[in-house]
């Protein structure tokens, strides 16, 4: 900290000049008492002004620590929040890669199927346009139709198979609703760290105009991502099915 | 059970009314509307004779929970079978729904067979009842 400005000391630009004067005055008549007297007063103007501009910084450090502590939402969002929303992250990434793989799982077992249906039927055309064509003999006939026989049951069969499949793959999009549930909370998270942190920087430019920041009020829970842990929580269906029929259900 | 009954679906995740109705479909319904959340849903039930009710609980706007006491205690709407289909899994809110009079409550994820078991179970006490 340097102090320059006039303002800063207690006298102003003419007073000092007047004291300077006085100053040089004194010195050359020699008078001891007036030097020391003056040369004090310029002295302890000074020192007295850095005082107080330590006594000033000294109050908005105090105050900036005060806003720390006092903010319980600020510490209640490092602690309880910033976990949880790591938490729910890591649920979603969890989520995400068990539909992806799921969906990708059902698309392989799936596709051979498809393929053989798609080789099967290609092959069956052929023999029929023989037929068609009068080409085939009574015996490639008899062949032909047992194994259209056979071909018509592999259809029914594969194609109860894909659809499935298919199923599979629709049931693994419910990530899309329970991963985007976390991930409305979590930025719902991120925006009261938001809040918090302006209310802060708020406090400390205007010390006492701030007040303190409520974050929502969260009473649903969303999915379920450590129930394990949670005595409070339900564990899955039959859970929710036990409760019911224990209430009457 | 009648399979041309009119169902209203209702979650904020269009995703998730997609997977619900395609699920109703392959059981056999084919009578079926969407609603966002509880303040969409409610007109649509007051305006329109829907069969049987299939709603979230947590959605902005109106909440499944809110919606479901708003249809009890509607005398036109009062009588509506309602299941829920919702993440929410603390004991309270099932407890709360339960009182609320819900028919029936799924937690997500689900299954298919799940699905049609509690709707099964709806319909089958409700005949009984009759």
């Amino acid at each position: 900290m340097t102090i320059t400005a006039a303002e800063d000391l207690g006298y102003s630009v003419d007073e000092r000049l007047e004291l300077a004067r006085s100053l040089i005055t004194h010195l050359e008549a020699g008078n001891e008492d007036d030097i020391n007297s003056i040369i004090n007063k310029l002295y302890t103007d000074k020192e007295q002004t850095l005082f107080q501009e330590i006594g000033k910084l000294t109050r908005q450090l105090h105050d900036a620590l005060g806003t720390c502590r006092n903010d319980e939402r600020i510490t209640s969002l490092a602690e309880r929040d910033m976990p949880d929303a790591r938490e729910r992250l890591r649920y979603v990434l969890a989520k995400t890669d068990e539909s992806a793989h799921k969906t990708l799982g059902a698309v392989e077992s799936a596709l051979p199927l498809s393929e053989q249906l798609m080789s099967d039927a290609g092959l069956m055309t052929r023999e029929w346009e023989r037929f068609k064509r009068r080409e085939m003999s009574a015996e490639d006939f008899r062949q032909l139709s047992k194994k259209l026989e056979a071909f018509l049951q592999t259809v029914n069969t594969s194609t109860q198979q894909i659809n499935e499949r298919l199923s599979e793959i629709m049931m693994a999009q419910d990530y899309q609703d329970l991963t985007g549930q976390i991930i409305g909370r979590v930025i719902s998270i991120v925006e009261e760290v938001e809040q918090g942190l302006v209310g802060m920087i708020q406090h400390r430019s205007q010390p006492d105009s701030v007040g303190r920041q409520e974050g929502p009020d969260i009473t649903v829970e969303g999915p379920r991502i450590h129930s394990d842990n949670r005595p409070d929580m339900v564990q899955g269906q039959d859970d929710v099915d036990d409760l019911l029929s224990s209430l009457g259900f | 059970m009648n399979k041309n009954m009119k169902i209203l679906i209702v979650d904020d995740f269009s995703t998730m009314r997609r997977i619900i109705k395609n699920l109703l479909r392959d059981l056999g319904y084919t009578n079926m509307a969407e609603a966002d959340d509880g303040i969409t849903a409610l007109p649509m039930l007051q305006n329109s004779n829907y069969d049987f009710l299939v709603t979230d609980w947590n959605m902005p706007g109106m909440q499944g929970i809110d919606l479901l006491k708003a249809v009890r205690n509607d005398p036109k709407l009062a009588g509506l079978p309602v299941l829920m289909v919702t993440a929410e899994s603390k004991r309270d809110q099932i407890v709360e729904a339960a009182q609320a009079g819900v028919n029936g409550y799924i937690v997500k994820p689900f299954t298919a067979a799940t699905l049609k078991e509690k709707i099964d179970k709806i319909f089958e006490r409700i005949e009984a009842a009759a």
